[in-house]
């Protein structure tokens, strides 16, 4: 664990700057084995210090592999200089930033190092399992990961804190040919918040998500292709999240609502069916801990909830505080950074849209000629809300009952008007967290939403 | 001297891990160590925002013992630390299964490489960001820099290998990356990203690469229009839109994964035609241009250049040398998977779009990772209609579907002209029978 030395260090801090000093610990493992051979076996440790300087508006930042005194008095230093030299070049010259609430959030939790053997070992079950349970398939891929955040940071402005993330995940990948001859893939994920060792004492969970990989796999042996065009679609959790946080989440982020994202001019209007509303979920949802959750941001910021559509209306983007400040708000404690050597950034934390008051089972019934996507492999958006997902699981709806599977095919819409058209909402959460959302650097987000009743257009051949 | 003196300490950092390792009970090993400085300048919404200088110790150990491989990384320097690591490491392999496939490469003579800009030039880095900040307001006003990141970066590391081989290597280079949109009122074109590794700022940034030529792209597609009805077309691609589906290409079919498991469609075709005879992909790190171009493999063997794809036909899977063992076949000359030189056509691009009844021209592909089989389907962003030989209105909404294999086999021109961006040298190329697609 990381010495909580830090603090000492806020006496050295420059009058009349705002300053951010953080020591870092990203700490990670993963196994992969391929049809039972192990190809990567590998550990990662990097520990750092970095410090953000702000002066007149423009920033210094350095930082140094090292969490020694010489090393934090040498970032301390770097990063103000560089905060002068920039300053030199800037233009306009800006104020200070709004007085923030000071505290200290104290350590609460506490994770040890697994050993690799434990990784490794997992993935010999898991795979064992498959072997013995999923006959005829071409390939499989075994993977167990982990990945612990942990973080002092010690500000000016606002709180300090201890605070540490670990996640950890098994990867189920399963491959065979359809009966059409065309090479078909699987894949999903078991794990979530928690040590290695913790969420994977028992491969109970594991085992159930080898089980659906293979469910699924079966199923798409006799996949059929999408018929490209706009379809009635019932999305799972997992793609409801996917949305969430692609499609509108990156919208409502200040600094791409600066850049002209599509969310510019939508401020408090109607962007969504009534029924929908989206929360950025700071550290606890339904009166539980959040998939990933965030106390107290990189800038010492204490983390709040950000509600991003109220009822269908757009009520806030989620900020840093430079943003804040723009838009005459307060942060709620968005700004995040990956590693000891990232700024941070303006990024999601848990990010879900609310379950409504349908079942399932009455928004199956409903359709008489469409899709249910079940699965994603990837997801992309762009500032003017129009996105992209890849489907790797998905299955007709005909007659309001669920028909063949599919081919992998790809959806897209323009997110605000297609939520406008969101109808029917299950009353259950999905949520997903072994992502990393990318934007200059990484970052660990979870994602959630209910079944999601909605027009999309399909792609197909 | 001071590069010197930090290549000595990086040298005995390197030896302590090595000699951990062996020690320890590898019979083949390797420790690296390097030492990364970054300055990088940022502005965002056209004003400089943010200036920050990293400095990055990196430790990299692979053990092999009794046949069994474990790997780690860290950036602990200290002695201690190293020793530590050596340790994780060892008992990363002793968890790990037998198998002979991973072995180092013989002995080479020491190595050296010395390559780019090594020392920053602080101010000038601070001129041109500046410069481009003014020219692109000046040439092309309706587009907003979301955000750019103008950066220098030496690396200085040692690897040593159980075999003898000793590999010093002290690169610089400097990179300029822009994101960006249009803008007109209340409409935004969709957001695209250019970049450029270079060796010297002897240049302005806006001259680098594809920017000019990107810049000028995205300023036309604030207005948008649907694509209309399905149709079977002509999908020209910028070379940047080329780059991404290359990458799919070669992850599908001629990558460590797909080779091992057996499930690449290529598998067997190895020396057979897999494309248009004009069409030759080389992996080329050495060649003119790349600025930070791989000098060696992780196995220890000198990276060289060398075609995948030749006259339309396969000459090379891009496999690891533990691939190769594992399949019998031969390993990719270098390990570097980027660095992609497609060879230039001989049509000029203007006459390729004059030649095109109907069809679009694509800056950017966003679809889902496609699968082993080939099959993809997605969104063309920033993307052009094509009619009657010119280029008439960017489009929205717009699906592109087809197969990779068959877009291989299906080119109709391959462009004269060639964009060099620091990491890649690739044409615009067209390509027939795609299907594409409005809502």
């Amino acid at each position: 664990m990381l010495e909580e030395t830090l603090y000492y260090y806020k006496q050295y801090f420059a009058d009349g700057a705002e300053t951010e000093l953080r020591a870092q610990r990203n700490e990670a493992r993963r196994a992969t084995f391929l049809c039972g051979q192990l190809v990567a076996n590998s550990s990662s440790d990097y520990t750092g210090v970095s410090a953000r300087v702000r002066k007149k508006g423009v920033s210094g930042f350095s930082s140094t592999g090292e969490y020694t005194d010489a090393s934090v008095r040498r970032v301390l230093e770097e990063a103000t200089s560089n905060a002068e030299l920039l300053e030199r070049h800037a233009k306009p010259i800006k104020g200070r930033l709004s007085d923030l609430a000071k505290g200290l959030r104290p350590m609460t939790e506490s994770v040890g190092s697994v050993p690799q053997k434990q990784y490794l070992d997992a993935c010999r079950a898991l795979d064992q399992y498959v072997i013995d349970h999923c006959p005829g398939i071409t390939s499989r891929t075994i993977v167990a990961t982990s990945d612990t955040v942990e973080k002092v940071i010690a500000t000016s402005d606002g709180y300090d804190a201890h605070v540490i993330i670990p996640r950890s995940y098994m990867y189920v990948i399963m491959a065979a040919e359809s009966n059409d001859g065309v090479p078909i893939e699987v894949f999903n994920v078991a794990g979530g918040y928690g040590s290695f060792d913790l969420n994977f004492n028992f491969l109970d969970e594991a085992k159930k998500v080898a089980d659906k990989v293979y469910d699924d796999l079966m199923k798409k042996k006799e996949a059929v292709y999408t018929e490209a065009g706009v379809k009635t679609c019932i999305l799972s959790g997992a793609l409801a999240g996917m949305l969430a946080h692609e499609a509108v989440g990156h919208t409502v982020e200040a600094d791409l609502v600066l850049g002209g994202s599509v969310a510019a001019h939508l401020m408090d209007q109607q962007v969504a069916s009534e029924r929908v509303t989206m929360v950025d979920f700071a550290h606890s949802a339904f009166g539980e801990p959040a998939p990933l959750p965030v106390y107290v941001d990189d800038e010492g910021v204490l983390a709040e909830d950000a509600i991003l559509i109220e009822n269908g209306i757009l009520r806030s983007y989620m900020h840093n505080r430079e943003t804040a400040d723009h838009f005459g708000t307060k942060s709620l404690g968005n700004a995040r950074a990956w590693m000891y050597s990232d700024e941070p950034l303006i990024r999601m934390r848990n990010t879900a849209i609310l379950p409504g008051k349908d079942t399932f089972s009455d928004m199956i019934a409903s359709v008489d000629d469409g899709y249910y996507f079940v699965e994603t492999n990837n997801g992309q958006a762009d500032s003017t809300g129009e996105f992209m997902f890849g489907v790797t699981v998905g299955y007709e709806i005909k007659q309001g009952k669920l028909g063949r599977a599919l081919y992998d095919t790809t959806i897209s819409g323009l997110a605000f008007e297609m939520l406008k058209g969101v109808d029917m909402l299950s009353d259950e959460i999905e949520w997903v967290s072994s992502g990393f959302c990318g934007k200059k650097q990484p970052m660990p987000v979870g994602i959630g939403g209910p079944h999601v009743r909605c027009e999309l257009t399909v792609g197909g051949r | 001297m001071r590069e010197g003196k930090i290549m000595d300490q990086l040298l005995k950092k390197a030896r302590t891990g090595l000699d951990a390792l062996v020690e320890g009970g590898a019979e083949q090993a390797v420790s690296s160590v390097s030492r990364e400085v970054v300055r990088e300048i940022n502005a965002e919404m056209g004003e400089f925002t943010l200036y920050r200088t990293l400095f990055k110790d990196s430790v990299n150990f692979m053990a092999i013992r009794d046949k069994k491989r474990g790997l780690s990384a860290q950036n602990d320097v200290t002695e201690e630390a190293i020793v530590k690591g050596a340790k994780l490491c060892l008992e990363a392999a002793e968890a790990a299964d037998e198998d002979e496939a991973w072995q180092l490469a013989p002995k080479l003579p020491k190595q050296s490489f010395t390559t780019g800009p090594l020392f920053c030039d602080e101010e000038k880095l601070l001129s041109r960001s500046q410069e481009l900040l003014d020219d692109i307001k000046e040439q092309f006003p309706n587009i907003m820099v979301e955000a750019l990141y103008a950066t220098h970066s030496l690396k200085e590391g040692v690897a040593l290998f159980s075999t003898g081989s000793e590999f010093q290597s002290t690169r610089g280079a400097y990179s300029i990356d822009l994101m960006f949109n249009a803008q007109e009122g209340k409409k935004t074109s969709s957001f695209y990203g250019s970049y450029a590794l270079l060796d010297s700022l002897d240049e302005a940034f806006i001259k680098q690469g594809s920017i000019h030529y990107d810049l000028e792209f995205v300023s036309g597609q604030v207005h948008t229009q649907p694509a209309g009805e399905k149709y079977e077309g002509v999908i020209l691609m910028t070379p940047s839109c080329l780059g991404s589906f290359l990458y799919s290409i070669l992850g599908n079919f001629v990558s460590d994964s797909v080779i091992l498991d057996g499930t690449s469609i290529w598998r067997d075709k190895l020396e057979q035609p897999v494309a248009d005879p004009r069409f030759s992909l080389a992996i080329a790190p050495l060649s003119r241009g790349m600025v930070m171009g791989e000098r060696f493999t992780p196995e220890g063997y000198l990276s060289e250049d060398y075609h995948v794809i030749r006259g339309g036909v396969l000459e090379k899977f891009a496999i690891s040398d533990y691939t190769a063992r594992k399949t019998g076949r031969d390993r990719a000359p270098n390990n570097a998977f980027d660095n992609f030189v497609v060879e230039a056509g001989d049509t000029p691009l203007d006459e390729i779009i004059r030649g095109i009844d109907k069809g679009i021209l694509v800056g950017r592909f966003s679809g889902g990772n496609p699968g082993t089989s080939g099959d993809f389907s997605g969104v063309a962003k920033n993307t052009y209609l094509i009619e009657n030989g010119e280029i008439k209105h960017a489009l929205n909404e717009t699906m592109v579907s087809g197969n990779l294999v068959q877009l291989l086999t299906n080119i109709r021109a391959i462009s004269k002209e060639v964009i060099e961006d620091g990491s890649s040298v690739l044409p615009w190329i067209a390509f027939n029978d795609v299907i594409i697609s409005g809502k």
